[in-house]
């Protein structure tokens, strides 16, 4: 019976063969969609999960005290190291603590005495890390891996990169933090690990020993700490053993410091600490929103783009029912229950969906490199450590999918009575044709929405890359190195340098550095930015009144200030040589000049009212207040200045290389992600009005089909082409129109709602809601048309024909 | 004359092989005649009623219609020919189930571009000269095959024809109905002077008629005048 059914089912997708086409093309399409989401969630969900051991692991985290955001204490991952001894000697069952942090400088390392380059994800760990986290060795063990100071241990991909086959182990190389402040170290590798199975929080290419640091009560070290227990505990009781331990502990520490760090601690709220276990780190993150949420909208998108494909299939098979009616009355005839047949329409459904299944895995294992590029992801269908999960995952979706689309279909098809379907005189398709209806009102409500929304999102992001930001990034980089005045005097002197600058208001760095400032008798927390003379001019401020700073006033560098627009603006106006004073009055600064405001964050928030206060540095010394030199030159002979400038630099500090970006780089990467979200809202807009179209195209032939008596008699009875054309037509029409009418209300919420995300935004187009009705009725014409032609072509004879 | 057919033919080519349908028909019809084309299965009666119904092309031959060459004339001119002088009746009703009584009637009336008040004042009167007036807003399949045929005859008549080409018009229905029809066939041919062609197997429907067409195998054989 199976083999029956499946080669009847075989004949029937074989006898329809284009529309089984576009059914299972659109429902590839949507699988393949969906497919990514299930992976990307599957590589999320598999973080850390590389050992059973780690189920043992714990982060220690501990509420933070001293910055309260908005009157409330945060969690944090990072705790007092002192945590590490309390919680080793303190708890029961404790194998082993660490702690594991990931340096915050670029860092550059020299391997067997070639040049300098630089590497990221360098960790550093004390000698226990290997204790709790079971990692396998290539080479080397983990007991001796992190015994000694200067002991270093590389990750599996790093040793291939450089070391080739070769066995690195044993060999010294050379890291250094950053010039002149750091020194540099020499490491010998000590162990090649291999690389886990699973994504990891520690993605370390390097892991060192992390410098030996004598904790005091006025001494604290924040840093991620780990715990190992020998067995996995329970949650609730081990932290409040370690509770019971810290909570005496850190009072006694605040009251040795006669300070409370906060009215946090007045209103009867405590210290805390608490243990999470290690697989929690990535899930929920602390300060951060956690991958789900990030991921939502696409989530959204994907299953939108997958409804809309099952609604074709559904739309497809329950269209096709006319033309099977006549099959199942003589089955029924013959003496099919209706179970059987419902079980042959449902093998027919599946088999579709099988077929689309395979095809949408070839899609996405075609697109699969470019989109992995696009999200920096490493996303793989075939996964050692997924492959079955994907397989049990992809078989449940299919299942799924099959009995979302075809229950309808097969309880609808089944239904027929035989004695009326063999008269002849069956009701043509009229049942379920509402639904049908419903449904692709459905499907042309997301393809306007999404079609309205692109344009608007479009406009926006197109408005605020050609917005002035009030200066102008071109022909400037900004070098994260502390430079001395004998330095920075030498690149002054490159040929092409017009500027070399201090302006910690940059696109890479902007600490919010506040200060209070009183005017009017009124004391205003005011956002402070330090510049040197040339700091202004050197990223193309723009000056709307008075002067910038200059070497000829002498008072420049302590005596005045110049304000932007919207501090004039919040002072009430004309601002030029009036006083401001700070400190208590102690100080009194006059406003020389005001420029436009300096959009360095981008257009998303306000920039907020600011003072730019000049200093005499040429260049700065400083590394860790964030003052950046920039130097500013001759775009044109860019080379020239980038090859000098590197020259000068590597006479300097040969084990440090220069380290520097564009600033228009850094601006433009502002962008990026409102950018990447355009496209991936553009793809699915393609997607789910094409899969809409195709949707509505076999439909509108399929209903064609059916009407052709209609038609036929309606030619008979003197109907020209044009009457018949805009009969066919103008149902869809008026559901087009529909849907745009549910669409625009939506979609507005929707768009208002992305839209109040950015302080500097487009109003509300009209525009895109005309474009999108004018659009969709106009393609909808034409899908239909293509159908139509052959209906009004058609021999009227043919059809009125008595059988 | 109202229609004249001279040397029509009509034949399918397969491979080669021809396969008549029509050969050789040559006659006449003149305004007021109530024609019946008889004969066997298969004989090209319905081949012959949708060539005189401009709904089929002949291979051969040279149709006038009202004096003008059918064939000469470009679709366009062709549907505004027999939408305004042809009126059909089907075997099998062909209404449309989507559309009530009255709507179905005026469907022809749309397409002639009548307007509104006038349509509705036509669709009124036909419904009271066929007492169908309470049928008005039922659907077609709430009605029985003779009520049904009796829509289908006021729709070809609504549009004022000065011809109707009837396809075995009572071959659905029973006798009492049939005899029905057939009366008022007889009514509208020889009140209102009426042109009728009908194709029909039925020896008693044909003697309503004032003459037969014998067909045989795409021939006339026979050309009999009743009165």
């Amino acid at each position: 019976m199976f083999k029956l059914n499946l080669k009847i089912a075989l004949r029937n997708l074989y006898k329809n063969k284009a529309y089984t086409a576009i059914n299972i093309a659109g429902l590839a399409l949507g699988l393949a969609g969906f497919i990514f989401i299930l992976l990307y969630i599957n590589y999320e969900k598999s973080y850390d999960t590389w050992d059973k051991e780690l189920d043992k692991v714990y982060q220690v985290q501990e509420l933070d005290l001293f910055s309260l955001k908005e009157g409330k204490a945060e969690w944090r991952g990072e705790s007092d190291g002192r945590l590490r001894e309390m919680i080793k000697a303190g708890l029961p069952n404790v194998v082993a603590v660490t702690h594991v942090y990931e340096a915050e400088q670029d860092e550059a390392i020299v391997i067997d005495n070639k040049g300098a380059f630089f590497i990221n994800d360098v960790q550093r760990a004390d000698s226990m890390f290997f204790s709790v986290f079971p990692y396998k060795f290539i080479h080397g063990n983990p007991a001796g891996a992190l015994r000694n100071l200067n002991d270093m241990v590389i990750s599996e991909d790093f040793a291939k990169k450089y070391f080739g086959d070769v066995n690195p182990v044993g060999k010294v190389v050379k890291l250094t933090s950053q010039a002149w402040v750091n020194q540099t170290t020499h490491y010998t590798i000590t162990g090649v690990i291999a690389k886990p199975e699973t994504p990891s929080i520690f993605d370390f290419n390097v892991l060192v020993q992390a410098p030996n640091l004598k904790f005091t009560d006025r001494a604290l070290y924040f840093r991620p700490n780990y715990v190992k227990f020998s067995e996995k505990q329970n949650e609730q009781n081990i932290n409040q053993s370690l509770q019971k331990i810290y909570e005496p502990f850190r009072a006694a520490m605040l009251k040795k410091w006669k300070w409370s760090p906060s009215e946090y601690l007045k209103n009867g709220n405590k210290p805390a600490v608490r243990l999470k276990p290690f697989y929690s780190v990535h899930q929920e993150p602390l300060q951060q929103e956690d991958w789900l949420k990030q991921l939502k909208p696409i989530i959204l998108l994907s299953s939108l783009l997958l409804l809309i494909s099952i609604i074709n299939f559904m739309n497809m098979f329950t269209a096709q029912a006319v033309s099977r009616a006549k099959e199942v009355g003589i089955r029924k005839v013959t003496g099919a229950s209706r179970a059987s047949l419902i079980k042959q329409f449902l093998l027919e459904t599946a088999l579709q969906c099988f077929c689309a299944l395979i095809l949408g895995v070839i899609l996405l294992e075609l697109f699969l490199p470019y989109l992995n590029e696009q999200f920096s992801l490493a996303l793989s269908i075939a996964d050692s450590y997924s492959i079955g999960l994907v397989s049990l995952q992809l078989i449940g979706l299919v299942t799924l999918i099959t009995l979302l689309s075809g229950i309808y279909p097969a309880i609808f098809l089944s239904s027929y009575d035989p004695h009326n379907v063999l008269k002849g005189n069956f009701a043509q398709g009229k049942k379920g044709s509402k639904l049908r209806v419903a449904l692709v009102g459905m499907q042309f409500v997301i393809a306007v929405g999404f079609f309205i929304g692109i344009l608007i999102i479009s406009s926006q992001i197109k408005y605020m890359e050609s917005r002035d930001p009030g200066f102008d990034p071109t022909g400037i980089i900004y070098v994260n190195e502390p430079m001395n005045k004998v330095l920075s005097d030498r690149i002054r002197n490159i040929e092409g340098v017009k500027y070399v600058a201090v302006n910690n208001g940059n696109v890479r760095r902007h600490p919010n550095i506040t200060a209070d400032y009183k005017y009017n008798n009124e004391v205003k927390e005011l956002n402070t930015v330090f510049v040197n003379l040339e700091g202004l001019q050197a990223v193309g401020a723009k000056l709307i009144n008075g002067r910038f700073f200059d070497k000829l006033h002498k008072q420049d560098t302590s005596r005045t200030v110049i304000i932007n627009e919207s501090l004039e603006k919040l002072y009430g106006g004309d601002m030029l040589n009036k006083y401001i004073t700070y400190n208590n009055d102690s100080v009194r600064v006059q406003v020389v000049g005001i420029i436009k405001d300096i959009q360095v964050t981008g257009f998303d928030k306000v920039s907020p009212p600011t003072i730019y206060t000049a200093s005499e540095f040429n260049a700065t010394d400083y590394t860790n207040d964030g003052f950046a030199n920039l130097v500013t030159y001759d775009t044109k002979k860019e080379k020239h200045v980038l090859a000098e400038f590197n020259k000068i630099w590597r006479q300097a500090s040969p084990d440090y290389p220069l380290s520097f970006s564009f600033l228009e780089h850094d601006f433009k990467k502002l962008f990026v992600s409102h950018e990447r979200f355009k496209q991936m809202v553009k793809l699915f807009s393609l997607l789910s009005i094409s899969l809409s179209m195709i949707g509505l195209f076999s439909l509108a032939a399929f209903m064609t089909r059916q009407r052709t008596k209609e038609i036929a008699i309606r030619k008979v009875l003197g109907a020209d082409d044009k009457d018949i054309f805009f009969l066919l037509n103008k149902g869809y029409l008026w559901l087009m129109l529909g849907a745009n009418v549910v669409a625009c209300p939506l979609i507005y919420i929707a768009v208002q709602h992305w839209l109040a995300g950015f302080a500097y935004r487009i109003e509300m187009p009209v525009f895109p809601f005309l474009i999108a009705f004018i659009v969709s009725i106009l393609v909808t014409a034409l899908t239909v048309s293509v159908q139509v032609k052959n209906a009004v072509k058609a021999n009227p004879v043919d059809a009125l024909k008595y059988e | 004359m109202m229609i004249e057919l001279k040397n029509i033919e009509k034949y399918y080519a397969n491979k080669g092989v021809k396969s008549y349908i029509l050969r050789h028909i040559t006659t006449s019809i003149k305004q007021g005649e109530f024609v019946s084309i008889m004969g066997p299965s298969g004989a090209g009666k319905s081949t012959l009623l949708n060539i005189l119904g401009m709904l089929e092309e002949p291979t051969y031959g040279d149709y006038e219609f009202m004096g003008e060459n059918v064939l000469s004339l470009n679709e366009r001119k062709r549907i505004d020919l027999y939408r305004s002088h042809i009126g059909f009746v089907f075997q099998a009703y062909h209404l449309i189930d989507e559309m009530t009584v009255a709507e179905n009637i005026e469907a022809p009336l749309l397409y002639k571009k009548i307007g509104s008040a006038e349509r509705k004042s036509r669709v009124a009167d036909i419904l009271d000269r066929f007492s169908m007036v309470a049928k008005r807003d039922l659907f077609p399949n709430q009605l029985s095959g003779g009520q049904q045929q009796l829509v289908g005859i006021a729709r070809a008549l609504v549009a004022q024809p000065s011809i109707i080409l009837a396809d075995e018009p009572t071959g659905n229905l029973q006798s009492v109905q049939a005899i029905q029809i057939m009366e008022l066939f007889k009514r509208l041919n020889e009140e209102e002077g009426m042109t009728i062609i009908q194709v029909t197997h039925s020896e008693i429907n044909a003697g309503y008629g004032s003459r037969i067409l014998h067909l045989l195998d795409g021939i006339i054989k026979e050309d009999v005048n009743l009165k």
